[in-house]
């Protein structure tokens, strides 16, 4: 999987393409814990993302714990019902 | 009326006692319709007997009789006439000589006796001498005497006299035949013209007229002692009645006594020969009739001690009748045994064939089996079962019941149909053989058992869970050919509370595993070699598939027998896994993970649906790598007809995911995880679990269109 950190001060984009699956949320995660501490509004760009399983999920939740504002957009129909099957699409800003 | 006189028998007496009974009764039943019609019938024969035997021996007798009385009469006759005709012809001659007398003195004068009819120098006899001549001819007995002169020209007889030895007859004839009168005959006797002549012949003739018949005999007399030539003629006749009668008297004197003493000995001899014969021919033909009187032998023996021809008889017929109740004995012991036995034996197979196929094969959604038994001659009690039942998994059974007939055929049919059924409602191999067995044990009065390998084949991994009852371990087929080792159990039907225990062992694509009985190992050769356990490794090696497999072992065995007597059943069992087309084992470790991913992608292509469908297997297989601490992971994936069917198996601890679904978590807390079982659940169509062996068995169903890219 790959992912694109965009940092903007507080602000910070991360999109990622491909698969989000129990091998790559570890790195999602790593990717997060390298931000600046100072950044506590996060964009999920998901356009390019294909897969989405519970690891990748989790890894939401604590992107979704950490920051204040935390917006996922560009979310396909696939990942959508993956959403909504878990409740995510209730709790989370999808956009 | 039948009476039983035997008290209830016992069961098992039942089959060898109903025939004696049944005997018994047609005896009394027959006494009583037969004893009238035999009694007449032994009365009628007794009097055609007698008239038949000793009649004849009467008539012959009495024709005896009569012919000795008869021939008594004719002899006497003969001689009697004899006897009258010797004393007669001298008789004739003496009374000749009297009438000389008469007559040589006082002749008259001479004359031509020619010329004058009455002879005038034959002067008729005075009163007194004719007196003294009738006196005469009553003491010689004759019937007349007469005197006359023949002549021969004429045919004619001139009297003299006639007197004859009645005084009643005499006044008679002085009337009819006066001195001088002329008879004429037809035909004069021989005698007559002979005496004429002066010869004197011992010949008589028969004479028949109004006086009576007679013999008369001729003599001549001299009137002339200076004269030859005066010749009379003396005739004597004697009276044939008479002399019959006398033969009469005379043969009866004779046959009389004769005839007593014959009828005596008729009598005596008809005594003789009832009482040396008839008696013992009739007593041994009661005995005869009595013999087998009703369907029972009486068995008595004659033993009549005699010597003679009816003795003999007696004896052959003693002889007979041990020989047949002996060939009886016999024939009733070995038939009875033997019908029974061999009726036994044929409802026996009747029943064996009937329960056990000679083959069953089954082919259908990758399950490769193939079943075949050969019975011996004589049924050894091997059975096998093979199956699929509902959850789509192969159920495979082989048995060997202990014993043969009819009690082990049933034992047999109730312990397979048993088996049969607690592994189509879903029980494992040992809790199956476990129920089994304590539900033979209560019914089993003759302690029967069998052992038995049973096993559950899944398909789709390749998990076989099987348990063993004292059974013959099953081989194992894959590169190389060893045996499974299970725990030697304990043959079902001897102890309640078997103990058994599921065991598991997992078939890899192209393995396969062959059941058989000890009648393949125990096999034996003209040479008594066993067929052992080695050769049937060796003949396994490389087998593919399950036909190859058995099929193998059938041929190697039956040519092992080499024209020796297949003396136990031949059962073989071979089941492959031959469907597990996408089976992998994997190691439950995150990495495995791309293998599934692959079989899924592979098999359905990339689309939003295999993605869904890897979604769903990623967190059933995380949970498994998770928690479950199993080493070994199953995974199949199989396409059928608008499903995909994907198989996890895992030998990890019992985990249901169905009983663990997750509760609701707060939102919050699910970072730490929970929503993978919900995510599967929600994507699969079907899930089914089940524990096979040591195997959690997790099977997802996934709807996919027809005709997928």
């Amino acid at each position: 999987m790959n992912i694109e950190k965009t940092v903007n001060g507080s602000t910070a984009t991360v999109a990622l393409e491909g698969w989000l699956d129990t091998k790559t949320a570890p790195d999602l995660g790593k990717a997060i814990g390298e931000l600046p501490p100072e950044v506590n509004e996060l964009t999920l760009d998901l356009a390019k993302l294909e897969y989405v399983s519970s690891a990748g999920l989790r890894q939401i939740v604590a992107i979704h714990k950490k920051m204040n504002k935390f917006i996922i957009k560009n979310v396909s129909s696939e990942i959508m019902e993956v959403f909504k099957m878990t409740g995510f699409d209730r709790r989370l800003n999808i956009q | 009326m039948k009476k039983n006189n035997n008290k209830e028998p016992a069961p098992s007496e039942t089959a060898n006692t109903s025939a004696e009974v049944l005997s018994k009764d047609n005896q009394e039943a027959t006494e009583e319709v037969s004893g009238a019609v035999t009694d007449a019938q032994l009365a009628e024969k007794k009097r055609t007997r007698k008239r038949s035997v000793l009649t004849f021996v009467a008539i012959v007798f009495i024709i005896s009789i009569m012919i000795s009385v008869i021939s008594c009469w004719i002899v006497s006759i003969r001689g009697k006439t004899a006897e009258v005709s010797d004393e007669s012809f001298d008789k004739v001659q003496t009374v000749a000589e009297i009438v000389n007398d008469f007559y040589s003195s006082g002749l008259l004068a001479a004359g031509n006796p020619r010329a004058n009819p009455m002879p005038i120098y034959y002067p008729p006899l005075s009163e007194k001498r004719k007196t003294m001549l009738s006196a005469l001819c009553k003491s010689f007995e004759f019937k007349y005497l007469y005197l006359f002169e023949l002549d021969e020209e004429n045919s004619n007889l001139i009297y003299l006299f006639v007197v004859s030895s009645d005084d009643e007859l005499n006044k008679e004839i002085e009337e009819q035949r006066p001195y001088g009168t002329v008879v004429h005959l037809d035909e004069i006797p021989e005698a007559m013209i002979a005496a004429s002549h002066g010869e004197i012949k011992n010949t008589f003739w028969e004479d028949d007229n109004e006086f009576g018949t007679t013999y008369g005999w001729a003599c001549p007399v001299m009137v002339d002692k200076s004269d030859p030539e005066k010749r009379l003629v003396l005739g004597i006749e004697y009276d044939v009645e008479r002399l019959d009668k006398e033969a009469f008297q005379s043969s009866i004197a004779i046959s009389i006594p004769i005839v007593i003493i014959l009828i005596i000995n008729l009598v005596i001899l008809l005594l003789i020969i009832r009482k040396k014969i008839l008696k013992p021919i009739k007593a041994i033909s009661t005995k005869m009739n009595s013999f087998a009187d009703g369907g029972v032998i009486s068995g008595e023996r004659l033993n009549m001690k005699k010597n003679d021809e009816i003795g003999e008889i007696a004896d052959s017929f003693d002889k007979m009748s041990d020989d047949i109740q002996l060939y009886l004995a016999n024939i009733n012991d070995l038939t009875i045994d033997k019908v029974q036995t061999q009726t036994q034996m044929k409802i026996a197979e009747r029943i064996q064939y009937g329960i056990v196929p000679e083959k069953l094969v089954i082919r259908e959604k990758g399950i490769d089996s193939y079943a075949l038994e050969k019975p011996a001659k004589l049924i050894g009690g091997d059975f096998y079962d093979c199956f699929v039942r509902d959850d789509g998994r192969l159920c495979i059974v082989m048995g060997d019941v202990s014993g043969k007939g009819i009690t082990a055929a049933l034992f047999m049919v109730m312990t397979k149909t048993a088996i049969r059924e607690k592994l189509s409602s879903g029980m494992s191999p040992a809790e199956v053989l476990n129920t089994a067995n304590d539900e033979m044990c209560n019914s089993n009065p003759e302690g029967l058992f069998a052992t038995v390998f049973l096993g559950v084949l899944d398909i789709s991994t390749g998990i076989l869970n099987y348990a063993n009852a004292g059974h013959t371990p099953p081989v194992l087929i894959s590169d190389k050919t060893e045996f499974l080792v299970p725990a030697p159990g304990i043959a079902i039907g001897l102890f309640e509370d078997a103990g058994i225990e599921n065991e598991t062992i997992v078939l890899k694509k192209g393995q396969g595993i062959l059941l058989y009985t000890d009648g393949v190992t125990e096999a034996v050769d003209p040479d008594d070699n066993f067929y052992g356990e080695e050769r049937l490794l060796k003949v396994l090696e490389g087998s593919e598939n399950a036909e190859q497999a058995a099929e193998a072992v059938r041929n190697s065995v039956l040519s092992f027998y080499n024209g020796r007597e297949q003396f136990d059943d031949l059962t073989v069992l071979s089941a492959f896994n031959a469907g597990a087309e996408n089976a992998a084992h994997i190691k439950a470790n995150l990495e495995e993970q791309d293998i599934i991913n692959e079989a899924i992608i592979s098999t359905i292509g990339m689309n939003k649906l295999s993605r869904m469908i890897i979604l769903a297997c990623e967190e059933l297989f995380v949970n498994i790598v998770s928690y479950s601490e199993a080493d070994d992971v199953i995974f199949n994936c199989v396409k059928n007809n608008g499903t995909l069917d994907i198989t996890f198996a895992d030998n990890g601890r019992e985990f249901d995911p169905m009983k663990n679904k997750q509760t609701e978590k707060p939102f919050e807390e699910l970072d730490k995880g929970g929503m993978g079982i919900s995510i599967m659940l929600q994507i699969a169509r079907d899930i089914g679990y089940s524990r096979m062996g040591g195997y959690n068995v997790v099977k997802l169903s996934f709807t996919i269109p027809e005709n997928d890219k």
